[in-house]
């Protein structure tokens, strides 16, 4: 059995071009390298480093742009739609810093032990949340209203395009969809028994795409709750989704439930067919994050101890240069 | 001498309609007394992480290891009371932990299960002793336990055997920062003869009302 898991292993690497994987910089921090996330652009890179600092990158000449310093260990952060502001949840406060001068631009109180964070595609909404309760903020920081699921704590939010809908991931294993102007409940998706722990809007907003522990990416109806489409499953459980600018592709990260720093892949698909139109598994760690720069290449990062590496995964389309 | 004995819900009911200081000359005070005394006997057992490898739709069943299974034969017992001390016999009892090599099962629905409870609230399960994983401290047993009229109670129950305490759960519990209550591990009796020997452990769970 164990060789030809290997076979196919050795095959699928043989069959790969070259271009499928190249490093485009290594950078090394002052201490451990934690979560990662890309700008939208694919231009920058950002990452926890030690207990309370968030380091970015410009990407692809991997100069330090910025070291921020948070008087409590960073749990969440992103990049604002301009690329220009870090927005990240620290001690219960969301700070909005600018990379250019590394100050703090606006402080929102979020409330202690706020954990997940999500910012809308326009930057004028903002959703955090603290176990099973989510709260929905405007950019100038009023508190807009308050959501919940059933059980547990939530594991990941997202934003519709439009900025109408937000959707929720539970660790119950359900997904809701939530009317941003009222708070009431849209629709559900109860159709799986497994936590996700990645999920993004299709470019139109009338699905959801949802990834996480059954390894499968389903794509569910944002009206009705219902699963549509099945992706092939992965013996990994998902732990990031990226959509492409075009709204066609979506890049998917993996990671072993049995060990989070084992060797992971990461697919990307072709939505409309379903097609895998790429698969690697990086070399000694697991992808910890993925993005679609504005040429079209899909960006990853892999981390190990003070070292981050990124790496460009060529979907075979020509590259169109850097915005 | 009989003696009106007020539910909690007659009370509430009445303190609704006629306002409390109506309410308490309908009763004798050591009656009321007595009743809030009794009222809320038991702590609510501390909640803890529901993880994130809860999976729905297990198997109603009370055996989960099958012949062969590597680990320590493990029983656990206990009951599902609420705060005052009563059965809660209507609960649902889901409980989900990993194999002895510390891996969860993803694809099905090993060492997961939907433990049936007797008419007192009472339950117990055969399985094996959970194993260590690499992202996680401690063995551990996941519980989400729901009932009509009660607060879910989403918990893990812990082994005061773990060698992760050393011997000294009282000190070393913290060890694991997901342990975030000392009362959740639990003492491990060795039970039977040599040859089937097994770690067997009481788990009381006590649910808030709503």
């Amino acid at each position: 059995m164990m060789s030809r898991v290997l076979f196919v292993f050795v095959a699928l690497a043989a069959s790969m071009p070259a271009w499928a994987q190249t490093p485009v910089v290594t950078l090394k921090a002052a201490d451990q390298i934690g979560a990662a996330v890309l700008s939208p652009r694919g231009d920058r890179i950002a990452a926890a480093v030690g207990k309370d600092r968030v380091a970015v990158w410009s990407l692809p000449d991997g100069k330090l742009l910025r070291e921020l310093t948070f008087p409590e260990r960073p749990i969440a952060a992103l990049f604002a739609p301009s690329d220009q502001i870090i927005i990240a949840l620290a001690g219960g406060v969301i700070e909005f810093r600018s990379i250019a001068t590394g100050e703090a631009v606006r402080r929102i109180e979020a409330g202690v032990r706020q954990s997940v964070l999500a910012v809308s595609a326009d930057g004028r909404l903002l959703a955090t949340s603290q176990m099973a309760e989510i709260r929905l903020w405007d950019a100038s920081g009023k508190l807009l209203r308050t959501v919940s699921h059933e059980l547990g704590a939530t594991a990941t939010l997202a934003f519709s395009p439009d900025g109408t809908l937000l959707a929720s991931a539970g660790y119950d294993a359900n997904v809701h969809f939530w009317d941003v102007s009222t708070g009431q409940r849209k629709a559900s998706v109860r159709d799986q028994v497994l936590a996700s722990f990645a999920i993004s809007f299709t470019a139109d907003g009338r699905n959801l795409i949802i990834g996480g522990a059954s390894g499968a990416i389903e794509i569910a109806d944002v009206q009705t709750g219902a699963i549509a489409r099945r992706l092939r499953t992965e013996k990994h459980a998902v732990s990031s989704l990226s959509l492409s600018a075009d709204g066609r592709s979506i890049g998917a990260t993996y990671f072993d439930v049995d060990g989070m720093a084992r060797p992971a892949p990461l697919v990307v698909w072709e939505l409309a067919s379903g097609r895998v139109v790429n698969r690697v598994t990086p070399p000694g760690a697991p992808p910890m994050t993925a993005g679609f720069a504005a040429d079209g290449r899909l960006l990853y990062a892999t981390a190990k101890g003070q070292e981050m590496t990124v790496w460009v995964l060529g979907t075979g389309a020509p590259s169109a240069g850097r915005n | 001498m009989s003696q009106m004995r007020l539910s909690r819900r007659d009370l509430l009911e009445r303190c609704a309609v006629f306002g409390a200081l109506v309410t308490l000359p309908m009763c004798d005070i050591e009656s009321v007394s007595a009743f809030w005394s009794q009222a809320e006997v038991r702590k609510p057992t501390p909640p803890n992480d529901l993880g994130p490898f809860y999976k729905k739709r297990a198997p109603d069943t009370r055996m989960l290891r099958t012949k062969g299974d590597p680990g320590m034969p493990l029983a656990v017992s206990g009951r599902i009371i609420d705060t005052r001390g009563e059965a809660v016999p209507d609960a649902t009892v889901e409980i989900w932990h990993t194999d002895h090599g510390g891996h969860y099962d993803l694809a099905g629905y090993r060492f997961r299960a939907k433990v049936p409870l007797d008419a007192k609230g009472g339950y117990q399960f055969d399985t094996i002793m959970p194993g260590h994983y690499p992202d996680r401290v401690c063995q551990h047993v996941h519980y989400l336990v729901t009932a009509p009229g009660h607060k879910p109670l989403i918990t893990q129950l812990y082994f005061a055997t773990d060698p992760v305490f050393e011997g000294d759960p009282d000190k070393n519990f913290s060890k694991d920062p997901l342990v975030e209550s000392r009362e959740l591990v639990r003492p491990v009796t060795i039970a039977g003869d040599p040859k089937t020997m097994f770690a067997a452990v009481s788990f009381e769970l006590c649910l808030e009302r709503r």
